[in-house]
């Protein structure tokens, strides 16, 4: 007979444990070992056959060379400008997209496909579009009298061009999160909030603003953490040129990469591990304190 | 106690099975030398016939490449499988991790040692067809004292092509100073047609007029390449290497407006559209660009980066790329066989047909016949009055990773020649450190 109630506590605990090994085996393969083995990698010069310890020295390289350190400025840059957008912008698209029009459907579906192409594939449409002569959007702007902007090439706003088809992109998934955190939200607050003689003004304060916070935090963790860490979009238009301009921590890890200077490309990768994993756990552990559940 | 032990069973199953999935993974090269052959073929090579696999950067090969593969097939009876990559970095990680198939075609010089030839490539210093090849070349293809390969194709020269019909329009002449050419430039500007045309949307290509100004360098200091090997002078120590950055920051202001949009492809359809009057590029993509617009040979003409003294301008050559075989090759004979072929009067006539030669080839004891274009005619007289020197990079082992970026940072205004030059001179340090040269640590 099973008695469930004194020796399985025992039983269960090796049987959830022993069920968990080779998802554990794996994890410690392929992530946690390769971790721990760049941090030292990162203090070393390495080739594929055999390494020397030089300290810090990969480290200063990196902070002291201005084509490199510029990627930790714009991948800063990249990240928060990205989330920035993406959070509030995506918040007014879905309040517009939850008013109950006719055309929601058919309006949701056409927000969410760029994120379904492919980023290269955004990234290579914009990069012509964005070509000072021939690219349509200054022509477009040419109709209003509005001279030729260099998108991509201009020192200024290079970065920021870049970073606004990111966020062209990556609206879709941010205000789905958002639709469904306001259709989360119990209507009879609402209802409530109107016999009390709520105008929209408040009700968006009061009850839609703090009620879709955990909606809000997803997108700003997500968009944070992928905004630092972007590659292809960069690579895709301007391969971090001209010149040095519009690299980012990861368009530099991967040129020091592919020029065989991988003790260099290591120590990249260890100073972008830092800066998500500083940036991201305060980010949401603040954040995360402020949700409130009614 | 039989759950614990059927679960213990079925998890070490799985860990198993996914280990052994993970193990495999190589791809099945079979070397079939007992292929069955249909007919006769001539040659001497008897049996011959199995399969040989090249793997080569997809802007290496072109019609004359082609050419050569089609008469090497029929000729030993050998099903050449060739694989375009359209990236270098790509091969450098296929030859780090032995995938390089039976060739490669690689760039010679300090780039070859990218590949790490000593791991990765087979020595054939003791090939009989290496005689053949021209000593200079083989200097570019030694490492460590071991030959590794052959050449792929004609050198090919760097320098300043230029419309001759804006020129008979504008009357002007050669420039024989470097002075001479920026005020052409903006004679053609002037008459609104672009001055030189600036193709930094391929971020490579601004390194050309630095690359094709080495013969200046060179001619004042003949120890320079190999003193900075050696790490006992820096880049400022060469007043004509300065002189170089200084031309390559002076070219803004006669560069077409967006320069750094256009790519290498456009620069040259603007050439051969007849829109601009001057492009700084090298015989290789001129002979690519012909093949499109096959008119333009008629008008455009070549002359090497001018220098300061008008008695002495000369022209920077670079050596081609060699056909490399890996250590791991699976068709070692036929990977030889072609070694030999292309080095052949017979190979190089074919080549020379269909790619119309892009400056002389490697190969002593070769006559080209009259299928020269105009431009590298033009090339052609340097070479003839000695007035020629090799790139840097075949003669330095030193070249920097970031080259490119730093160049269009100068050739854009961005940093000044001055900061330029200090800036490649770093960039420079971290390959050597790299390469772990002597005297750079």
């Amino acid at each position: 007979m099973r008695q469930m109630s004194r020796r399985p506590k025992k039983k269960e605990k090796i049987y959830r444990r022993t069920l968990m090994i080779p998802a554990a085996v794996i994890y410690i393969i392929i992530f946690i070992i390769p971790t721990f083995s760049s941090f030292f990698f990162s203090f070393t010069r390495w080739t594929l056959k055999d390494w020397e310890w030089i300290g810090l020295d990969n480290f200063i390289t990196f902070f002291r060379e201005p084509s490199l350190a510029i990627g930790v400025k714009n991948t800063l840059f990249y990240g928060f400008v990205t989330c920035g957008f993406k959070v509030v912008l995506a918040l007014f698209l879905a309040l517009l997209l939850t008013q109950g029009w006719k055309m929601e459907g058919y309006l949701r579906t056409l927000i969410f496909f760029p994120t379904i192409i492919s980023t290269m594939a955004v990234g290579l449409i914009f990069k012509s579009f964005m070509h000072p002569s021939n690219g349509i959007i200054n022509q477009a702007l040419s109709l209003f009298g509005i001279g030729k902007v260099y998108w991509l090439t201009d020192k200024r706003i290079a970065m920021f061009s870049v970073a606004m088809v990111d966020v062209w992109q990556g609206l879709g998934t941010a205000t789905l999160m958002y639709i469904a955190g306001i259709k989360a939200i119990d209507h009879t607050y609402v209802e409530a909030a109107q016999i009390d003689g709520a105008d929209v003004w408040q009700r968006f304060k009061y009850i839609t603003l703090p009620l879709i916070r955990p909606a809000m935090n997803s997108v700003l963790i997500l968009s944070l953490t992928g905004g630092l860490r972007n590659f292809e979009l960069v690579w895709a238009m301007t391969k971090g040129g001209p010149g040095f301009t519009t690299d980012l921590l990861t368009t530099v890890i991967y040129k020091q990469y592919a020029n065989g200077l991988y003790g260099l490309s290591t120590a990249g990768n260890v100073i972008l591990f830092l800066l998500v994993s500083l940036i991201a756990f305060p980010v949401y552990a603040n954040v995360t304190r402020k949700e409130e559940v009614y | 106690m039989k759950k614990r032990l059927a679960a213990a069973v079925v998890m070490s199953a799985v860990l198993t099975v996914t280990a052994a999935g993970c193990g495999t993974g190589t791809k099945p090269a079979p070397a079939n030398p007992a292929q069955k052959t249909d007919g006769e073929k001539g040659g001497g090579a008897g049996e011959t016939g199995g399969e040989l696999s090249i793997l080569a950067p997809s802007d290496a090969v072109n019609e004359g490449t082609y050419a050569i593969i089609e008469a090497f097939e029929q000729k030993y009876n050998i099903k050449v499988s060739l694989e375009l990559s359209p990236n270098d970095d790509v091969l450098v990680s296929r030859a780090a991790t032995g995938d390089l198939g039976d060739i490669v075609d690689w760039h010679s010089g300090s780039l070859m040692l990218n590949l790490g030839p000593s791991d990765n490539l087979m020595d054939i210093t003791n090939e009989k067809y290496v005689d053949r090849i021209n000593e200079t070349y083989l200097g570019c293809v030694t490492s460590d004292g071991k030959i590794y390969g052959v050449p792929t194709s004609p050198t090919y020269a760097g320098g300043i092509f230029y419309n001759k019909q804006i020129y008979q329009e504008l009357k002007l002449e050669i420039p024989k100073t470097w002075d001479e050419f920026l005020e052409n430039c903006r004679a053609c500007k002037a008459a609104g047609y672009e001055g030189l045309i600036g193709t930094y949307g391929d971020p490579w290509t601004s390194q050309l007029l630095l690359l094709s100004d080495f013969y200046y360098v060179n001619k004042e200091d003949p120890d320079f390449a190999s003193d900075y090997t050696a790490g006992k002078v820096v880049l400022s120590d060469s007043p004509a290497y300065v002189k170089s950055v200084e031309k390559l920051a002076s070219q803004k202001e006669v560069f077409n407006e967006d320069f750094l949009s256009t790519t290498n492809d456009d620069g040259w359809r603007m050439m051969c559209e007849g829109a601009g009057g001057h492009l700084v590029s090298r015989t290789r993509e001129y002979v690519r660009a012909l093949e499109d617009y096959p008119e333009a040979e008629d008008f455009i003409g070549y002359f090497a980066v001018p220098g300061q003294d008008e008695n002495n301008m000369g022209a920077t050559i670079w050596m081609p790329h060699g056909y490399y075989i890996a250590a791991n090759a699976k068709n070692v004979e036929n990977a030889k066989l072609w070694q030999e072929f292309v080095t052949t009067e017979e190979a190089v006539k074919l080549y020379a047909e269909k790619a119309s030669p892009m400056g002389a080839f490697m190969i002593k004891d070769i006559d080209l016949g009259d299928n020269i274009r105009p431009a590298i005619q033009d090339t052609m007289t340097y070479a003839d009055d000695g007035r020629i020197s090799a790139a840097m990079e075949f003669l330095c082992p030193v070249k920097g990773t970031n080259m490119q970026q730093i160049c269009v940072q100068i050739g854009s205004g961005e940093i000044t020649a001055e900061e330029g030059v200090k800036a490649l001179h770093e960039d420079n340090k971290k390959s050597a450190e790299q390469l772990d040269l002597e005297g750079w640590k």
